[in-house]
């Protein structure tokens, strides 16, 4: 089985990691070669990050490969897929770090269902899978994913379970502004909601993934950000307070209707949502930048993705 | 007639006709709001009771609305959390001023043979399963085509026989298609399950790798198997494109044996505002 156990390659913030990590950058600025020869848990938590950048990286989870390999090169991916593991390889980045797993789903827990053990023994005997894996492992790649979403219905009372980093960098993406003492929610000028598609299309990508609800002539000032996948019930309580969501991914019996019915019930409210993928990618697109700024000497790229949909 | 002895018809019937019995009560079949003892003007099936197609079913005179998915916004269809949320205080004064009672009919219609739900789907597509016996855990329909056909034409076909307008496809537009594999709203094959088909045409799919096994991505898989050599689609046409049609069918089966009151399919329909082929 290629997943490896969750836990023990978690980055931690706590105190300690925190100063492990500040320790080996607070030490005299080493030579290129030898800063390029560090771990990615000494890349990834450096007092050199910014503090947002730092939140964004704790807890990001080795799922291939091995913690202590010296490190190439970085490439940082929203979705880790075979074309962007070949081109980390071609371009000589030995370290993936990405907002989704290259294997498709969480790990298989332990304690697992026979239904899940059935499904999952499926998908590790399918030819696409055991290449992948075969990839990863002939390539030695080292894999960290990012902290994204705890398990569904999380019960943590935030929309999203995403790092900040992640919202303030969509939402930027769509020119909208931060509000003091509001994390998840985002102010604008007045628009009309076509204004605020056309720039999920033209500055975040949105094309065939793209589904909108709401008069595209309807005024926006305020709009409930969050990155991901929603969460539903921490998503329809903050969106009583907003003109319109913007989102990623969401499950079309759940939230949808609460918009889809605000019309009828004269609080019209509209939902843009991206794609769960295309909504990750400002955010991650970020880190990639932040880490080559702490880093210089060493190869860090950022695989764009494109809209992974089409539509006739 | 009262919804309470239209439902009780309906547990009778599908227990005539062999649908095996809860073995606990349904939590989401249950009467969600309304006087289940009251008398029925006319039922109206659909997908999902949205404010849009109650709004429809009063106008049309029915008072007793079946639906297959949930009216207060999550699948639970638990409301305190929005107690006093405006959105769902005024759908809730709508229906008690025109005393509608909904109910819904999910678990069951999932349940009975075949599952209404697929069969809704196959017959608005035009298509018939290889396998009649298809659609319990693990074994999904699939419908070799009339002719092979490129992902593109294919695309083209489904949509114009459901409608939908914010359909999501992901796989080569020129890939030729021989096999398909259906899903329905949520529930969705995935490639493990029909390695022999080239394209799945389901409803939605969570997309990223936060799924628990079994589920996976299957977005993010058709595309690298693509680039292994072995092209794969996804055709999603969405919850209200792929379920609606079934409670045409579950209206027209209650009808079989309900026959004092009207009843009538009154679909949903997506919910997504149509964008241009330029813009989306």
């Amino acid at each position: 089985m290629a997943h490896e156990s969750s836990g023990k390659g978690t980055l931690r913030l706590s105190r300690r990691g925190m100063l492990a990590g500040s320790a080996v950058l607070a030490a005299p600025l080493p030579a290129m070669a030898a800063r390029a020869s560090l771990p990615a848990s000494a890349l990834l938590s450096g007092g050199r990050l910014p503090a947002d950048v730092r939140a964004a990286l704790a807890g990001a989870t080795l799922l291939h490969g091995s913690a202590d390999t010296p490190i190439t090169g970085i490439m940082v991916a929203t979705v880790p897929s075979l074309s962007v593991l070949r081109q980390a390889v071609a371009t000589g980045c030995n370290l993936v770090l990405s907002a989704e797993a290259p294997l498709y789903s969480r790990p298989l827990p332990e304690d697992a269902n026979p239904f899940a053990k059935a499904g999952a023994e499926r998908l590790f005997a399918d030819p696409v899978y055991k290449e992948k894996a075969a990839y990863l492992a002939e390539h030695k790649l080292i894999v960290y994913r990012l902290p994204t979403r705890s398990g569904a219905r999380s019960g943590e009372g935030v929309p999203s379970t995403y790092s900040p980093l992640f919202t303030t960098h969509l939402a930027r993406a769509l020119g909208l502004a931060p509000m003091a003492n509001a994390p998840w929610f985002f102010s604008t000028p007045p628009i009309p909601l076509g204004t605020l598609v056309q720039r999920a299309q033209m500055s975040v990508g949105a094309h065939g993934g793209l589904r909108v609800i709401g008069d595209l002539a309807m005024p926006v000032r305020k709009v409930c950000v969050v990155p991901g996948t929603a969460e539903v019930v921490a998503t329809l309580t903050h969106l009583r307070q907003a003109d319109v969501l913007v989102t990623g991914d969401l499950r079309e019996w759940e939230i949808v209707p609460y918009i889809a019915d605000s019309r009828a019930a004269g609080h019209p409210k509209g939902l843009v949502a991206l794609g769960r993928i295309l909504s990750e990618q400002p955010g991650t697109r970020a880190l990639a930048a932040a880490l080559r700024a702490a880093h210089p000497g060493l190869p860090v790229s950022m695989a764009e993705r494109a809209d992974p949909f089409w539509r006739i | 007639m009262t919804p309470r002895q239209v439902v009780d018809a309906i547990y009778a019937k599908a227990a005539a006709e062999g649908v095996p019995p809860f073995t606990r009560p349904s939590r989401r079949d249950t009467f969600k709001i309304g006087d289940p003892d009251i008398k029925i003007t006319g039922i109206a099936t659909t997908g999902m009771s949205t404010f849009d197609m109650l709004k429809r079913a009063v106008a049309d005179g029915r008072n007793f609305i079946i639906t297959h998915e949930d009216t207060w916004f999550r699948d639970d269809d638990i409301v305190d959390f929005q107690a006093d949320d405006p959105i769902y205080l005024a759908k809730k004064a709508f229906i008690e001023e025109h005393r509608l009672v909904i109910w819904r009919n999910h678990d069951l219609a999932h349940r009975m043979h075949p599952d209404q739900l697929f069969a809704g789907q196959l017959r608005l597509l035009g298509w018939q399963a290889d396998k009649d016996d298809t659609v319990a855990i693990g074994r999904w329909p699939i419908v070799t085509l009339p002719q092979p056909m490129t992902l593109e034409a294919l695309a083209r076909y489904v949509t114009q026989r459901t409608g939908t307008r914010s359909h999501r496809i992901t796989g080569p537009r020129g890939m030729m298609v021989r096999k398909v594999a259906i899903g329905v709203g949520y529930a969705f094959p995935d490639f493990t399950q029909v390695p022999e088909v080239d394209v799945i045409v389901g409803g939605e799919s969570a997309e990223g790798s936060d799924s628990n096994l079994p589920t996976y991505d299957v977005t993010a898989f058709a595309q690298d198997s693509t680039l292994l050599g072995h092209p794969r689609g996804v055709i999603l046409l969405g919850h209200m494109g792929t379920e609606d049609i079934g409670m045409k069918l579950m209206a027209e089966w209650i009808g079989s044996f309900v026959h004092d009151v009207s009843i009538r399919y009154m679909p949903a329909t997506e919910p997504f505002t149509p964008l241009s082929a330029t813009q989306g």
